[in-house]
């Protein structure tokens, strides 16, 4: 146990190595995201509607690689921030003679948002409208005359309203399509399962965990965008539909394939995934293969029969349905919802009041930073905590040589735009990247935005750029100590919620017969996002505050609760006489997990 | 520029036409690209995009010529 220790360090230096590599698709988002900052900053300078740093930040957390999808979150923010605006005029117009009941306004609207953004699918989204009608509603109290807090509103819609907007046509026009990210995620399943074919002693290989703990939610949703909006039909869309599962099956396979196969019918199979991936991405047909040959090879009868159903596109099967209600089940019995919504709360009122108190309306930044930095659900506060800081100082360091440097040479809002454009694709590289890093992209560009982007030009206010820093570093310190002091959600706590989740997931599908178990690609595959979940939490246990961290022993045993998941959610799909699935119960605290060690090798029987 | 465009009165407040003629011309290439698709045209079409943005745009125009005369 004490290697783990000793060596997590230097795994975790080696992972972020890993995490910050290109992949396909990465360079162009990037510029992207940076090119719709430097155009909306630019139309905000020219208009003088105020807080373009803000909106380039909506633009950096929400862009996602699909085109279609960003063409969507885009128009339905606005849609969303247009309503808002009616409530806001309201609202304000009754409490705009009472501070108190401004404040209380503040408290409720928050706490109803953040509520949706935690119970309901609408997340994210539903955070940043928390965030708009706090945001203005605190600005209010410098305010003395109505109609000036109705044209602040109308300016708070244009903050939001250009970037979207920007975002919208841009990805109309040069964005990367639902149909070709399907294409490119089915050729690098195909890519990995050939290099984990040749080499299947790396088992710990973070590039294929990754591909398989993400299960098929968001090519699902690709699939959903792209028959929604009539992108794709007939042929072309089977192709995507069928070609999308099928490799997400070989995945499957290959991760059941024991190390020690024979060496070369695995060489032979891999050029097959190769030369198909190829095909793919080339729009070609796909080359002939048929599983005949390897069925009396059982290690490899389930990888061949796969690469089969791939290169003839055989029609899918129907098998358990997964259910992913957009309102989550225990929306008002679950008390975590209330508690995320009452600690965000908290702390931006917090960060509110201390600003209000100490009278220094510079570092306003604290209470945005509350809102942005607990969109994290999980217990990995501290890890995110760590992430943003580093994040902000990075960033806060490049803001500060800009302005020292780079700014007093800058005559027009055109070098603004290429400054902005340079550092936000900078920052956008890391917050494309995994998880694990994505949160210290966004915090850089938050930084270098809000220290550079003060007035309508370039502008070299240090004064006003230190007082961004600190307050974003206070909403930082507020939201760890109310996340790690009030009702905090531990790495356990998820860990414990997901087995759940992934037990009562399995035991529904041991009760079906075989042939409909092993055309239940999509729920094994929600099976195994939740075990990657797991092996996340596990890393992120180290991250946490000394009292509720958990030992060594249980972190240990988190990682064998995931083998055995993984193990028995294969056998259930390759096999047709699987073992018995334990009895859901995610309350208890983990015991001896689950013997499943004499589950022989999947295919051995077919 | 420097000439005043013509306004709508909405609400009390006076919205420039161009907005609204910009709203016709996005919803009647939607509504164009749903009988497209029922048609069978949409699939055999080269450059959706810049198709359906030009024909967007010529509504637009088109409705701000027969509705506010400019």
């Amino acid at each position: 146990m004490a290697t783990i220790a000793e060596s997590a360090l230097r795994r975790k230096s080696h992972r972020l190595f890993d995490d910050l590599r290109p992949f396909p698709g990465r360079l162009r988002l990037s510029l992207s995201i940076g090119a719709i900052c430097a155009i909306s900053t630019v139309i905000s300078m020219m208009y003088h509607f105020p807080e373009a740093a803000i909106g380039c930040y909506l633009v950096i957390f929400l862009m996602r690689a699909n085109a279609a999808e960003n063409v969507v979150t885009g128009i339905g923010i606005i849609v969303a921030v247009s309503l808002v605006v009616v409530l806001l005029i309201g609202i304000i117009n009754l409490t705009i003679d009472h501070p108190p009941a401004q404040i209380a306004a503040i408290v409720l609207a928050s706490f109803v948002f953040l509520y949706l953004d935690s119970a309901t699918k609408a997340g994210e989204q539903a955070g940043i409208v928390a965030l708009v009608i706090a945001f203005v509603l605190t600005l209010l109290g410098n305010i003395p005359l109505g109609e000036i807090a109705t044209r602040a509103v109308l300016y708070a819609w244009a903050m939001v309203f250009v970037p979207m907007a920007v975002m919208a046509v841009y990805n109309l026009l040069f964005g990367i399509s639902p149909q070709k990210l399907l294409r490119q995620t089915v050729a690098e399943r195909l890519e990995l399962a050939a290099s984990r074919l040749e080499r299947p002693e790396s088992a710990d290989d973070l590039a294929f965990m990754d591909a398989l703990g993400e299960g098929m939610a968001e090519s699902d949703k690709r699939l959903l965008l792209t028959k929604l909006l009539n992108l794709v039909y007939g042929r072309a869309y089977d192709f995507l539909e069928r070609g999308q599962a099928h490799s997400y099956r070989l995945l499957l396979a290959v991760s059941a394939m024991p190390a020690d196969a024979e060496g070369n019918s695995r060489e032979e199979l891999a050029d097959i995934c190769r030369e198909m991936a190829e095909a793919v991405l080339q729009k070609k047909d796909l080359p002939d293969f048929s599983a005949d040959r390897f069925e009396a090879i059982p290690v490899f009868a389930n990888i061949a029969r796969a690469l089969d159903d791939l290169s003839h596109m055989a029609p899918l099967e129907k098998g358990a349905p997964v259910d992913d209600p957009a309102v989550s089940p225990d929306i008002f019995s679950n008390p975590v919802h209330l508690q995320f919504a009452l600690k965000t709360t908290l702390a931006a009122v917090t960060c509110f009041f201390i600003y209000t108190a100490i009278d220094w309306q510079g570092i306003h930044t604290a209470m945005i930073t509350c809102y942005v930095a607990a969109l994290g659900t999980t217990g990995d506060t501290v890890h995110k905590l760590v992430l943003r800081i580093t994040g902000c100082l990075i960033g806060a360091f490049f803001g500060l040589v800009a302005i020292l440097f780079v700014i007093p040479q800058l005559e027009s809002v055109g070098g603004l735009a290429f400054l902005v454009f340079a550092i936000v694709s900078l920052a956008a590289w890391v917050s494309t990247g995994n998880e694990r890093i994505s949160y210290g992209g966004v915090q850089i560009a938050l930084a270098f935005l809000l220290t550079v982007l003060q007035g309508f030009g370039p502008s070299t206010d240090l004064s006003a750029a230190g007082d961004r820093i600190i307050g974003i570093l206070l909403g930082n310190a507020v939201v760890y100590v109310i996340f790690t002091n009030i009702w905090p959600v531990s790495v356990g706590d998820e860990v414990r919620r997901r087995v759940g989740l992934a037990t009562a997931k399995l035991k529904a599908l041991a009760g079906l017969d075989f042939a409909t178990r092993r055309a239940s690609t999509a729920l094994v595959a929600s099976v195994q996002s939740d075990i990657g979940v797991i092996r996340n939490a596990v890393e992120m246990a180290s991250y946490e505050p000394r009292h509720m961290r958990p030992s060594l022993e249980a972190r240990g045993d988190y990682a064998a609760r995931a083998r055995a998941l993984n193990d028995l959610s294969l056998a259930l799909y390759f096999r047709p006489d699987p073992p018995p699935v334990p009895e859901p119960d995610p309350i208890t605290s983990p015991a001896e997990p689950a013997d499943f060690s004499n589950i022989a090798q999947p295919g051995e029987t077919t | 520029m420097s000439e005043r465009g013509p306004v709508i009165p909405f609400f009390g407040a006076y919205f420039p036409s161009w907005i609204a003629c910009s709203l016709i011309g996005i919803f009647g290439s939607v509504i164009i690209r749903l009988i497209f698709i029922k048609a069978g045209i949409d699939a055999v079409m080269p450059l959706r995009v810049v198709v359906y943005l030009f024909l967007a745009i010529a509504i637009g125009l088109a409705s701000s010529i027969l509705l506010f005369g400019r």
